[in-house]
Formats: structure tokens, C-alpha cells, sequence
């Protein structure tokens, strides 16, 4: 990996990135759990009314 | 696993270097130079809004649109572009890795992406001013009218839009990095304040920013596509919206006043060389209460629209109900500074004088969440001062003391000088000088947001007062900003840990900290805190 004293990493550093699925799992989640309020909302709202 | 160099030393200025960095302390700077420039021109913005009504009439512009933009800018960029990135994406990046004992946050590259998405957002904003028709739909964006204007209001949703998904990855990315990447032996009960505080403002972020981006979509397809959502002679409902935005926009407060809190703290146990007081009481009860509460409280900004008696009842006991956990993080900032060993530098002047604005601003909501009273200060320049004391000034403040804070860890040199001093004090009277005549005209009916106010004219020259205040704000923010500016580049060398803190950023990294963040990997004795200081 490219770090030393004089130069900035550009490689993204996989080896920093939390191993195992639990992470992505989460993230994962997370987004899907964001996307949803999202569109369910619109979805929900342009049902409203009589 | 390798020990990694940790030296910020480079040989001269790479552009390319900043543009494609992972470096969650490069994203920090980028997150800061970013939410300075937007306060820069949303204050420039504020400055002319006092000016025009410093008389009874035209006094720079004779075009209310006019008025109404500068509106616009001043109160989109100073929430969405100022603060919350100001709180969450600077301090949160640069810091929150160091705090932890992590080497950078869990995903670098959507890291990345979150900073070149809010620089999108600024662009878009900054394009305010360049397009022949300029939003004017404040920071709120109603309808009908941001439905029925001229103005451009796909340039307030498409910036909504960016800045959230902005703050929606960086949300999932420093759940997942407190989660997993904490230092070996370190506890949940062991994290810095501040890392509790941005833990809870992004956790309100990810649950909240959906419904206010649905919101403002939902408004680019009745303005542009013909739908009727909020149109109510269409069968659409107009309230609707007002519910929408601020069922995210009243949460939106505490992310900002979260992390401002956490800066506090770190400010306060560092200077004054104490433990957090309550410290449990204060995350569990204060932060995690303030989360469980946030989402109940939004109708209070709705009190006059219309809505039955027993939401009306009930959100005005929820919204009491909030000072319980925000009593609880009062009370452990007050009982950290009990009997300690204060250092008076500017950092601390900065948190300092943040009780005074949580308490002003604390103190003057309390009439405007009871439905009776409200009913006669809604609209009016009382709940403008009020949000400026709570929201905008203590968590500005609280970015400064911040700034002071931590400027020796992000370039090795330190900003206490006579010109910082001097911006404080500057600053600090300027808010009071513009805020209080506020207050006065606010109970006596002046209303919020008017471009002109000819049939008060009474009020004059309480604006007057407002006005010179602004004026001294600016003066003292110019001598902040230059101050920061000089001493970043030759300021008198700090030293590795200039606040003897306990904390790990001051404890295990050089200042400023270079790739990799930790020479050596860290490892925490039994018993280790943060704030590990003698007890008194």
C-alpha cells in the first residue's frame, strides 16, 4: 500500500476496510432500510385521498 | 500488522492529491473549506437582509423577489451547507477515526463520493445567483408557492437532494466505522462524547432525510409534472408538506446541536481537566433520549396551521418533554467544569459563552411550545431570534471552539492569538447586539421574513440596533477567518498535545496525523477513558 512519510494513499486502502460480511451486511441494510422510507412514502402519500 | 508512518509531510501542494483522496482527515478539511465558503456567503447574504431593513421601506432594493433570495441562500446554506456539514462531515471525518483508534472510516472511496456530491450541492447553490430565475422559496420550499413561483425551485430540490444522499452515506459509513473499526478493548462506555453525539446525529439522519427527500420530490412533480400532491383544489392536501418537511427539518436541529454538544464536552473535560460528569446519564439519558424523542415533536412549528386540539395537546407534551434529555446534558456539561481546573483560551471563551446561548435559546422556547402562547409569537421575529440563539449561534459557536480545539492537531500550530481573541469578543457582542432587538419586536407582532414593514414603523430602530450588530459580526468573523488563515500558515508550533488531553487524537497520533493516523497500533491500558483525569 502506498503510505510513507511523504506520500497521501489514493488506493481506497482495502486492507482498512472492516472484514467479514457484518459490515456490508449492515450497510447493506441500512441503504435498503433509506431507499424504502423513500420511495415507499411516495408511493404511500400518492394513495392518499378519497 | 505493519506499523504505519504517520507524518503529515509532503512535498508541496498536488491537487490531484486532494481531489481523489480516500483520507478521511483530507475529507475533513475539504467538508470545512466547503461549509466555511457557504457561511461566507449565507452571511454576506444575512448582512444585506439586515441592511434592507435597517429603514422603513426600500433601502438597497426596491424588489421584494430580490429579498426573498437572499432569503433563500442564507437559510439553505447556513442549515444544509453550514452547519450540518460543518458538525457532521469536518469535525465528524477528521476526528471521529482519530477518537476511535481507526486508521480511516470503513468505506474510504463512499467516503469520497459523500464529499464530491456536497461540493455538487454548493455548486448548485452558488448557481442561485447566476440563473436569471433564482429560488425564493426560503429554506422551507411551501407550497403552494414554491409550486406556483417563477423561481427555479428544481435547483432547491436537486440541492436537497445531493446534500442528503450526501449525509445518507456518510451516515451508513460511520455507523459501520464506530461499529467495527474502535480500537481493541474499547467499550461502548469508553467512546468520546462527541463520538456518541455524531453516532445519534447520523442515526437521525438515515431515518429522517427519506421523508424530506420524498417530500421535495414530490413537490418538482406537482411544479413540473402536473401531480397534485399539495394541490388541494385537486384532492391533494397543502398541510401535508409542512408535516413532511419538518418531521425531518425539527430533528435536522439535533443533528446539528448533537455534535456541537460532543465538541463541547471534549472542550470542556480538556480544559478543565476533569472527568464527564453523569457521563452515562448524559449518553443514555440525554443523547439516546434525545433520538427516541425527536420524531415526536415536529408539529410545534405547526401549531397555527390547523390540526386537531389532541395532537396539538400532545406534541406540546413531547415537545416539553425534550428538555428532560437536553436538561441531562446541561447539567453534565455544568457538573464537568465543577470545581476544575479551567484553562481560559479561546477554544474554551467559545464553549464557554455556548451555555449562555443554550440557555438563552433554551429558555425562550419554552413559550413558543405551548400552544397558547405561541398562537401570538408564531411568525414573528420572537421565533426567529429564538431558532438563532439554540440552533444557529450555539452550534456555531460550538464549531468554533472546535476549530480552536483541535487547529493545533490539524496543523501542528496554534490560533490563540490577540486577532482570536479579538474576533471572540467581537463576535460574541455582535450576536447580542442583533438578536435581542429581535426578541422585542418579535412580542410586539413583527413578522418573520417581511422585505419591507411600513405599517410598523415603530419598530425601526430596534432593526437599526440589528443592523449594527450584524455589522460587527461581520467584522468579527472577518478577523476569525483571517486569524485562522495566518495561523495556519505561520502560527507559534503547538506541540504534539498543547491541551495535555486524554484523549486518544491527542494521546497516539502526531499532530498534525499523517496516513495511517497511528505510528503504532493502539493499545488501550484496563481501564482507559478518554477522560482519564485525576479526580479532583
Amino acid at each position: 500500500m502506498a503510505q510513507n512519510n511523504q506520500t497521501i494513499d489514493l488506493s481506497g486502502a482495502p486492507d482498512k476496510l472492516p472484514t467479514g460480511k457484518g459490515p456490508w451486511l449492515i450497510a447493506g441494510g441500512l441503504l435498503i432500510f433509506a431507499v424504502s422510507m423513500y420511495f415507499g412514502l411516495i408511493y404511500k402519500v400518492s394513495h392518499f385521498g378519497p | 500488522m505493519t506499523a504505519q508512518t504517520a507524518t503529515a509531510e509532503t512535498t508541496g501542494f498536488n491537487w490531484k492529491e486532494w481531489v481523489f483522496t480516500t483520507d478521511h482527515k483530507r475529507i475533513g478539511v475539504l467538508y470545512l473549506i466547503g461549509s466555511m465558503a457557504a457561511f461566507v456567503v449565507a452571511g454576506i447574504m444575512a448582512l444585506l437582509i439586515r441592511i434592507e431593513q435597517s429603514t422603513v421601506g426600500p433601502t438597497i432594493t426596491d424588489d421584494p423577489a430580490q429579498y426573498n433570495t437572499w432569503l433563500y441562500f442564507h437559510g439553505a446554506a447556513m442549515i444544509l451547507a453550514f452547519l450540518i456539514p460543518g458538525l457532521t462531515g469536518f469535525a465528524a471525518n477528521y476526528f471521529l477515526p482519530l477518537m476511535i483508534g481507526a486508521k480511516d472510516v470503513a468505506f474510504p472511496r463512499i467516503n469520497a463520493f459523500s464529499i464530491w456530491l456536497f461540493y455538487a450541492a454548493i455548486v448548485l447553490a452558488l448557481l442561485t445567483f447566476v440563473i436569471p430565475d433564482s429560488p425564493d422559496v426560503m429554506w422551507t420550499g411551501y407550497p403552494p408557492y414554491s409550486v406556483t413561483t417563477t423561481g427555479n425551485t428544481a435547483f432547491y430540490v436537486f440541492t436537497v437532494h445531493l446534500l442528503g444522499f450526501s449525509s445518507i452515506l456518510g451516515a451508513v459509513n460511520f455507523l459501520i466505522t464506530v461499529i467495527y473499526m474502535r480500537a481493541p478493548g474499547m467499550g461502548w462506555n469508553q467512546l468520546n462524547v462527541f463520538v456518541w453525539t455524531t453516532v445519534a446525529a447520523f442515526a437521525i439522519q438515515l431515518v429522517f432525510i427519506p421523508v424530506l427527500a420524498a417530500a421535495v420530490t414530490m413537490l418538482l412533480f406537482d411544479k413540473y409534472l402536473g401531480t397534485h400532491f399539495f394541490d388541494a383544489a385537486a384532492g391533494g392536501d397543502v398541510l401535508l408538506y409542512q408535516n413532511l418537511f419538518w418531521f425531518y427539518s425539527h430533528p435536522a436541529v439535533y443533528v446539528i446541536f448533537l455534535p456541537a454538544v460532543g465538541i463541547l464536552f471534549e472542550v470542556f473535560a480538556s480544559m478543565g481537566k476533569n472527568r464527564i460528569f453523569n457521563y452515562k446519564a448524559c449518553v443514555y439519558g440525554g443523547i439516546c433520549g434525545i433520538c427516541l424523542i425527536t420524531g415526536e415533536v415536529w408539529v410545534h412549528h405547526l401549531y397555527v396551521a390547523g390540526m386537531p386540539d389532541w395532537l396539538r395537546i400532545g406534541q406540546m407534551v413531547t415537545t416539553l418533554l425534550i428538555s428532560v434529555p437536553v436538561g441531562l446534558i446541561v447539567l453534565s456539561m455544568w457538573g464537568t467544569l465543577w470545581r476544575a481546573s479551567i484553562t481560559y483560551n479561546v477554544a474554551m471563551l467559545y464553549a464557554a459563552s455556548c451555555l449562555f446561548l443554550v440557555l438563552l435559546g433554551g429558555l425562550t422556547g419554552i413559550p413558543l411550545a405551548l400552544t397558547a402562547v405561541t398562537i401570538h409569537l408564531s411568525e414573528t421575529s420572537f421565533v426567529h431570534a429564538h431558532f438563532h440563539f439554540i440552533m444557529a449561534l450555539f452550534s456555531a459557536f460550538a464549531l468554533f471552539a472546535g476549530i480552536y480545539y483541535w487547529f493545533p492537531k490539524m496543523t501542528g500550530r496554534t490560533a490563540d492569538g490577540p486577532l482570536a481573541v479579538f474576533g471572540f469578543w467581537a463576535n460574541t457582542i455582535g450576536v447580542n447586539v442583533t438578536f435581542w432587538p429581535l426578541f422585542i419586536v418579535g412580542v410586539e407582532g413583527m413578522p418573520r421574513r417581511y422585505w419591507d414593514y411600513e405599517m410598523f414603523p415603530q419598530f425601526e430602530p430596534y432593526h437599526q440596533v440589528a443592523t449594527v450588530g450584524a455589522m460587527i459580526i461581520a467584522v468579527g468573523m472577518t478577523a476569525t477567518i483571517l486569524n485562522w488563515i495566518i495561523s495556519a500558515v505561520r502560527g507559534p508550533k503547538a506541540g504534539e498535545n498543547p491541551w495535555k488531553s486524554k484523549s486518544l487524537e491527542w494521546t497516539h497520533c502526531p499532530s498534525p496525523p499523517g496516513p495511517g493516523n497511528f505510528p503504532q497500533d493502539v493499545v488501550l491500558p484496563e481501564g482507559w477513558t478518554p477522560y482519564d483525569y485525576d479526580k479532583k
